[in-house]
């Protein structure tokens, strides 16, 4: 069925960065959690943000994002504000999120949730089916795929939030601790399907505790601690520069 | 499944293009309903059946009592005189509703997986919005209707084209409520407005009785000092309510429409924390836990607690812990504290310059009670998680809850002392007003630890009464549970009032005898609290 003539349509532009925050800062109350924060993120590129428990990391990840509203500060999602409709609308057909704590439907099938986020995505076509079930398989989610999520492991919730992360159209994947609750063999998937993701172009940016995920992964790295940034640059040079010092840049 | 073609395919690692056709919220809504079956016909008349039954057997009853108890206090003259004041209140209640919650809350689900999709969110908004603006108006409608019942009982009958004036006048501020709430949801600046707002409109709600009662021209003011005072009119005025009217109508469909304009501005974490907080209400309300209702509501507005400011010296001896964590907490929130203070002030005032009359005097020590209870969130605090008095604290849990009545007890007893002295020195005590100030004063500490034992109950009703309640046969069961709610506000109530009116009524005789209950009363009662045995 062809698209109505009248239908809104996204002007995501393909000049602008996948990403670019200026100066963004996420105040609760007097605690600061995040503080001028910069980021520039290029096409097929992946950051990786490292530091300790309360650095900021997923305080960056959700201000980003749109689910914080910053202090201060601005985000730019291939040119648009996720934080002002109705510019934010086209921020988030950009923009796919993996939370650290997956967000279903309690009463919809791992299949349900798929072809909702696709739907909402406007990407339902005749191949929806099937390209649901490819992916479902590649998970390893396939024969639980008309379980509701309360009868899933932390595990397999887990793998589900990817799944709706990757049915849909997506420039830009920003995953909060996206290794938690997945077994060693579903962590090598992971790992096939951001280097997967990279190649096509999709730019990605991921909080981790993980340093052999982030080795497999990242591009570049950006040591948060107490919300500021305390190294960054190209991820070798970053772990290098740890190891001078002595300490593990997730310890910062 | 819905297998239309809304877009080209694009699935596990492929990329957007530019001019990707979007999902409309309608196409959201048909997938539910393929995913959902839709009720049957059965099913979709339940809630028909439900008000069918509930009016058949709550309506004569609501009636009943609207045309015969209600009768007595709303007449003509009281709907004029407190009217506009109590309108106040219920709109900026409602209006603050949307501080906590609002017409527009979406599952956690739903903030993640449709609140974070390139779909419009006016469009996503709009129907929850319009569903809350109708519920408001219909329950204010409703409301309004048991008011004229009550209006026009005893059989002074009221004029039907007042009546039904009055009762879309009062849905129309019901409706104004409502998209009042919704700009509160939407807005932290309309939020703090509001919510900074709050006491001086207290008082204003005040003065408009004050003001209605000195005379024609003071009810005037009353009732055109806003649409509180015009959505009364119908019923409290002479000839100017369609006027009233016209300007309330007007007022209302100026808010209803920013409300529809901004609908779509409220930003995810905004709904995100409402979808929280529902969360956390509706379980809460399943088991019976009105603590934890409160607490997951007031989550949504809640900063960060500000303890690390309020410095105070941590004292020497371990049996003052427990007061100094309490004093440190008062001091981190000086809004509860001057709460207390005024509450309990303005209480102990009320006992004394009404002391004639036992309900005023028994309205003042209920204000006294609540003024306790400001002060005793740490003891609350404590009942929420007991584990962790017992890891972090030496003493038994039953001696910690009753060390937390100490800080609050003083408090209460300055706040109490202060307004006797003051009513001492404007030489308005009542006849025996020394022994009457006296007694007040010393039944603080009596009201502020039934406010404790309230507070240790953790506002949950114990698997022991509701068992007992389950099983009753008697119908008595609503009424146990009624006498559990305010056994202690009602003990406060009694304590507080009964020696100061005695002493005001029947003389000095019994002066000892009511000293010596008040030095017996706080003992028994803080024995209780410290009882091991029903510690939480």
């Amino acid at each position: 069925m062809p698209a109505a003539p009248d239908r809104h349509t996204p002007r995501v532009s393909d000049d602008a960065l996948p990403l670019q925050v200026r100066g963004l800062t996420r105040r609760y109350g007097r605690l600061v959690g995040l503080d001028a924060f910069d980021l520039d993120l290029k096409r097929g590129q992946c950051v990786a943000l490292i530091g300790a428990n309360g650095s900021g990391k997923s305080t960056a990840v959700r201000t980003i994002s749109g689910l914080l509203e910053p202090s201060d500060g601005t985000v730019r999602i291939y040119g648009h504000d996720p934080h002002a409709e109705p510019d934010a609308e086209e921020a988030r057909a950009a923009l796919a999120l993996v939370p650290d704590a997956p967000l279903l439907y309690d009463d919809l099938t791992v299949r349900q949730h798929l072809a909702l986020v696709a739907l909402a995505h406007g990407v339902v076509d005749d191949d929806l089916d099937a390209r649901i079930d490819a992916l479902l398989l590649r998970l390893g989610l396939d024969h639980r795929a008309d379980f509701l999520p309360t009868e899933l492991s932390r595990g397999l919730k887990q793998k589900t939030g990817l799944a709706c992360a990757l049915i849909r159209p997506k420039r830009l994947l920003v995953l909060d601790e996206p290794v938690v609750g997945l077994d060693p063999p579903s962590q090598k998937l992971l790992v096939e399907l951001l280097l997967d993701a990279k190649a096509e172009g999709t730019a990605i940016l991921l909080t981790t505790h993980q340093m052999a995920f982030a080795d497999d992964v990242a591009d570049r790295a950006i040591v948060l601690g107490e919300g500021k940034v305390l190294d960054r640059g190209p991820w070798r040079e970053v772990r290098a520069r740890a190891a001078q010092r002595g300490w593990a840049p997730e310890h910062a | 499944m819905p297998s239309a073609s809304v877009a080209p395919a694009a699935g596990a690692g492929a990329q957007p293009r530019p001019g990707v056709p979007r999902t409309r919220v309608r196409e959201i809504r048909a997938f539910w309903r393929t995913v959902q079956a839709p009720p049957s016909l059965l099913k979709r008349l339940e809630p028909v059946y439900y008000v069918f039954i509930t009016l058949a057997i709550g309506g004569p009853f609501v009636y009943g009592t609207a045309s015969q108890a209600l009768a007595e206090v709303a007449t003509p003259r009281a709907v004029a005189t407190w009217g506009p004041s109590l309108a106040l209140v219920g709109l900026l209640a409602l209006v603050r509703w949307g501080a906590v919650q609002g017409p527009v809350v979406f599952s956690i689900a739903d903030v993640a997986q449709l609140l974070g999709a390139p779909l419009r969110r006016g469009e996503l908004v709009l129907g929850r919005l319009v569903r809350g603006l109708l519920a408001g108006t219909g329950a204010a409608a409703v409301l309004a209707g048991i008011v004229v019942v009550g209006v026009a009982g005893h059989h002074r009958g009221v004029d039907a084209g007042r009546a039904a004036a009055f009762v879309v006048a009062i849905a129309l501020l019901g409706l104004l409520g409502v998209a009042g709430a919704s700009l509160v949801a939407g807005s932290a600046t309309w939020d703090r407005a509001t919510r900074r707002a709050s006491w001086p409109i207290f008082l204003a709600a005040a003065a408009l009785v004050v003001v209605d009662a000195s005379g024609t021209t003071g009810r005037h003011v009353a009732l055109w000092s806003g649409p509180w005072g015009w959505a009364v009119q119908p019923l409290a005025s002479g000839g100017t309510w369609p006027l009233a009217m016209a300007l309330l109508a007007v007022a209302t469909a100026a808010v209803v429409a920013l409300a529809l304009a901004r609908r779509g501005r409220c930003s995810t974490e905004r709904h995100m924390l409402r979808a929280e907080a529902r969360g956390g209400a509706v379980a809460a309300l399943y088991s019976m836990n009105a603590r934890y209702v409160r607490r997951s509501l007031s989550a949504v507005g809640a900063g960060p607690t500000a303890g690390g400011r309020a410095w105070l010296r941590a004292p020497r001896r371990p049996g003052l812990a427990v007061a100094w964590r309490d004093a440190v907490a008062l001091l981190a929130t000086p809004q509860r504290l001057g709460e207390a203070l005024v509450l309990a002030g303005g209480g102990t005032a009320v006992c004394l310059l009404n002391a004639e009359h036992p309900a005023a005097v028994a309205g003042g020590a209920l204000a006294t009670y609540v003024g306790a209870s400001r002060v005793l969130e740490p003891l609350r605090a404590e009942t929420d998680q007991p584990g962790r008095a017992r890891v972090l604290l030496r003493a038994r849990m039953g001696h910690v809850l009753a060390q937390h009545a100490l800080v609050p007890g003083i408090v209460v007893l300055a706040g109490s002392a202060i307004a006797a002295v003051a009513c001492a020195a404007a030489g308005a005590l009542p006849d025996h007003g020394g022994a009457a100030a006296l007694l007040a004063v010393a039944a603080a500490p009596a009201v502020t630890l039934c406010a404790a034992l309230s507070s240790r109950r953790g506002g949950q009703l114990p698997p022991s009464l509701l068992s007992v309640t389950y099983g009753d046969q008697t119908g008595m069961s609503g009424l146990i549970i009624v006498l559990w709610v305010v056994a202690f506000p009602v003990l406060a109530a009694v304590l507080g009032s009964l020696p100061v009116s005695i002493v005001v009524h029947y003389g000095l005789g019994g002066l000892p005898q009511l000293v010596l209950l008040l030095i017996v009363a706080p003992l028994v009662l803080v024995t209780a609290l410290a009882w091991e045995k029903f510690a939480p």
